[in-house]
């Protein structure tokens, strides 16, 4: 750490790649890869990156180091003259893109709904109705504008809900690389509420 | 995580408010007869077979057509064909007639323009 801090970092490595041996610590394949960066040694950067995500699937970092190795990779083609290879397209979480979609759907049918509920409003309102009975079909379409309105904003809500949610977690995604969701019900209120984290 | 529930409440709101006033017909415009009692919802039957409200500017009931303006139908005494159509304190000759759409009581029996 000594020779890190005094910026000396080919000693560094030695010591770090010492640590390494003896304690298979894969903490010091991190500072590895840091200090191989620092000399500018991006294959070997990567290597020890490689090894890390190999030994810890799991570990919070881990997506960090992944991106880390792609960040590397297209410095390292740079710096060779190469054309960097082209970046992976990465698409948010599958579940997330389907959020959005059925969000999105649900609010054109909502729509849809509300359209058949102004057209029954205007049947019902049309003034060349004045002074005639209120008759069968326009006590039909009475009901059908109400029931229409009222499945309008159910398919709205829902869409919306669902829109922001699928938004949410594809920023969340974005941001803070979380790509699950874990939700639970806990008790709250005198009852249960549903409650939802991204992870 | 809170502004996440904000951002949730916001959506619902917003949703609901889009499509909360889908039906919502004119009636300003047209004065229904009822059919064997029946009316629009929020209207009622009165004895001389309209669909009225319960406003305070008529003596029995009638359509809204402003803010201190109506078409009221049927008098406050139906035996008396001379008793008021217009409830205490409003009058037609306070209609400004130019403003109103003037022919909702054509055809109509015990029919008035009422207007405080």
């Amino acid at each position: 750490m000594i020779y890190y801090d005094t910026k000396d970092y080919t000693k560094a490595k030695t010591e770090f790649q010492n640590a390494y041996d003896i304690s298979h610590l894969p903490d010091f394949l991190i500072n590895l890869a840091q200090v191989s960066a620092k000399l500018d040694q991006p294959a070997d950067a990567i290597k020890y990156l490689e090894t890390y995500v190999q030994e810890c699937p799991g570990a919070p970092d881990a997506p960090l180091a992944r991106q880390r190795i792609e960040d590397l990779r297209i410095a390292q083609a740079i710096k060779e003259g190469e054309k960097p290879p082209p970046t992976p397209l990465r698409l948010p979480p599958a579940p997330a893109l389907a959020l959005m979609g059925v969000g999105a759907g649900l609010l054109i049918v909502g729509a849809g709904l509300g359209g058949g509920a102004i057209a029954a409003s205007k049947q019902v309102g049309d003034p060349a109705n004045h002074n005639t009975l209120f008759n069968t079909d326009l006590q039909s379409a009475e009901r059908r504008g109400r029931a229409l309105e009222g499945a309008a904003i159910a398919f709205d809500v829902l869409g919306a809900l669902s829109l922001v949610g699928g938004v949410a977690w594809t920023a969340s995604w974005l941001y803070e690389q979380k790509t699950g969701l874990s939700l639970a019900l806990t008790p709250r209120f005198g009852g249960f509420a549903l409650t939802g984290s991204f992870r | 995580m809170k502004g996440n529930y904000r951002l949730f409440c916001a959506a619902i709101i917003a949703a609901a408010s889009l499509n909360s006033s889908c039906y919502a017909p004119d009636y300003t415009r047209v004065v229904y007869r009822c059919d064997r009692g029946k009316c629009p919802e929020d209207f009622y039957c009165v004895s001389d077979n309209y669909c009225t409200q319960k406003i305070e500017i008529c003596a029995t009931g009638g359509v809204q057509i402003g803010d201190t303006a109506a078409v009221c139908i049927g008098r406050a005494n139906p035996m008396d064909p001379m008793s008021a159509i217009c409830a205490m304190g409003a009058a037609s000759s306070k209609c400004d007639m130019q403003t109103l759409s003037g022919d909702l009581c054509k055809n109509v029996s015990n029919c008035s323009y009422c207007c405080r």
